[in-house]
């Protein structure tokens, strides 16, 4: 029998119960994030960003994350895609070379509009995943520890980390609501776009109605704890668990200085050699050569 | 004597200063944003150039309830709820800030300069919401939001101006809808908690 990989709920998705990423210390993660999160931009040679898309996956895989649970954002990805193409394809670029594909009615695909909407597509999907990893393999903690170590200031990574919780808060809220609907016989699949609209709206004013309630009750929950939002707590530097417990290895230093001299060899490579331009591309020339025996 | 009939008025003795309540308020109005933001490009999941973000609508409102504290959780939140919802990738979320601070700040200066009533209870306020809250807020968050598209590759040049139309048009439909909502039904309940700005900051 396949053994099903166990994932665990956080306040902002499903990341796996045990997964090797978890030896890395938060902020290499965050690096390697803010890293892969760039890098595409770099790129516009489409396989070098589809290598990137399969290291990804690779890593998704091998950080134990159930792949099965990216079907959400399907949806997003196809439409992004098309949205991309028909923009190029009603607005194209670069027509001057005269290489078109095919034609539908007056409008020409031309080669190299094609090529840039592929290239920029795959550049997107490069980064939609970059975040996918990030956000399917940390917890909220993990975040926090990576901002803190990083030296934000007190106040915005408790910021941030009140912002996730209660956006965890409110998913369980909105799933309560829904499910109550559904108890109720409601089925949105068969609603209208305006019916969606329309009911989509009608959530808000139990969310917002149990968010005045929380805010009351956090506020006091703070208070009568005497939190002070700064750095310092009665003239000391504040005390922090996870920080102090979640230790920087060796390990972890290598790595995040593997990253950033993998980054800088990618920019240098692209600003300076040029060696990521779509121009230059195996798959640009190659198919240039194949359709257009040029 | 006091103008008892306006929300921004301060009554006779009433004393309102910016405290931890609004920072926690802050906070969990950028986290209803994140669900709101989330679920809405998930519920029509177009991209990007999402014709259907309800996001807009709570930047709008968040800073005519909450002041310049809505308006900073109203550019923050977009930037989650993009990384979440897989919408749109970091680099772009950043440079969405500008136009998402106006989305975020032209409603609540509005309201307050021409003393609107957050409850829509006249024309006046009516007119207020739809003219800088709706469709100023879009036009500036659209512009933008365009232009930035245009400039990292994801539209052609040449589309930018119907990208742009087709952005202002659905996300204003979208927004008007749920802003409406929000104030008409939430506004009553809002303006008598003590994190209601009657200021900017308190």
């Amino acid at each position: 029998m396949e053994q099903t990989r166990k994932m665990q709920r956080t306040i902002i998705g499903y990341i796996p119960a045990e997964s090797p990423m978890y030896a890395l210390h938060p902020v290499a993660r965050l690096i390697l994030f803010l890293a892969t999160g760039l890098l595409p931009l770099f790129i516009e040679a489409p396989e070098y960003n589809v290598l990137f898309i399969i290291i990804i996956f690779f890593m998704l895989k091998y950080s134990h994350v159930n792949l099965s649970r990216l079907k959400i954002f399907l949806p997003m990805m196809i439409t992004v895609g098309i949205i991309i193409n028909l923009t190029y394809f009603f607005f194209p670029i670069n027509t001057e070379e005269g290489l078109i594909i095919f034609s539908i009615g007056r409008f020409n695909a031309h080669f190299h509009s094609f090529m840039w909407a592929m290239s920029i597509y795959i550049r997107i999907i490069a980064l939609l995943l970059a975040s996918i990893f990030y956000f399917s393999t940390n917890r909220e903690r993990d975040i926090l520890v990576g901002f803190r170590t990083l030296g934000f200031p007190f106040i915005v990574s408790y910021f941030f980390g009140l912002i996730l919780r209660s956006a965890g808060i409110f998913l369980e809220d909105y799933a309560i609501i829904r499910e109550a609907e559904q108890a109720r016989g409601l089925d949105v699949r068969n609603l209208s776009f305006g019916g969606k609209v329309k009911h989509f709206s009608m959530y808000l004013v139990p969310l917002f109605t149990l968010s005045i309630r929380k805010c009351e009750d956090i506020s006091i929950g703070l208070f009568s704890k005497g939190t002070e939002l700064s750095g310092k707590v009665d003239g000391k530097k504040r005390p922090d668990y996870l920080k102090h417990k979640m230790k920087l290895q060796r390990t972890d230093k290598w790595i995040i200085a593997t990253i950033i001299a993998a980054s800088l060899a990618v920019v240098y490579f692209d600003l300076v050699v040029d060696s990521f331009s779509l121009e230059n591309a195996w798959l640009y020339r190659t198919l240039r050569h194949t359709w257009f025996n040029l | 004597m006091a103008n008892v009939g306006s929300v921004w008025q301060l009554q006779e003795g009433e004393v309102r200063k910016p405290g931890l309540a609004h920072f926690v308020m802050m906070a969990l109005f950028a986290g209803i944003g994140v669900v709101v933001g989330t679920f809405g490009s998930l519920a029509v999941p177009l991209g990007y150039v999402t014709a259907f973000w309800p996001g807009q609508a709570i930047q709008s409102v968040g800073s005519i309830w909450y002041g310049a504290w809505g308006g900073i959780a109203g550019f923050i939140f977009p930037i989650i709820s993009n990384m979440i919802s897989g919408s749109a990738p970091l680099p772009v979320s950043l440079a969405y800030i500008p136009g998402n601070l106006a989305q975020s700040i032209i409603a609540g200066w509005a309201f307050r300069q021409f003393k609107a009533d957050p409850r829509l209870k006249s024309a006046k306020d009516w007119i207020i919401f739809t003219v800088w809250g709706i469709i100023v807020s879009n036009i500036l968050g659209a512009g933008w939001g365009s232009f930035v598209l245009k400039w990292f590759g994801l539209i052609a040049p040449g589309a930018h101006l119907t990208v742009f139309i087709g952005w202002f048009v659905g996300n204003s439909i979208a927004s008007w809808v749920l802003g409406v909502v929000m104030l008409k039904f939430i506004s009553p309940i809002v303006i008598r908690t003590k994190t209601f700005c009657k200021g900017y900051w308190a």
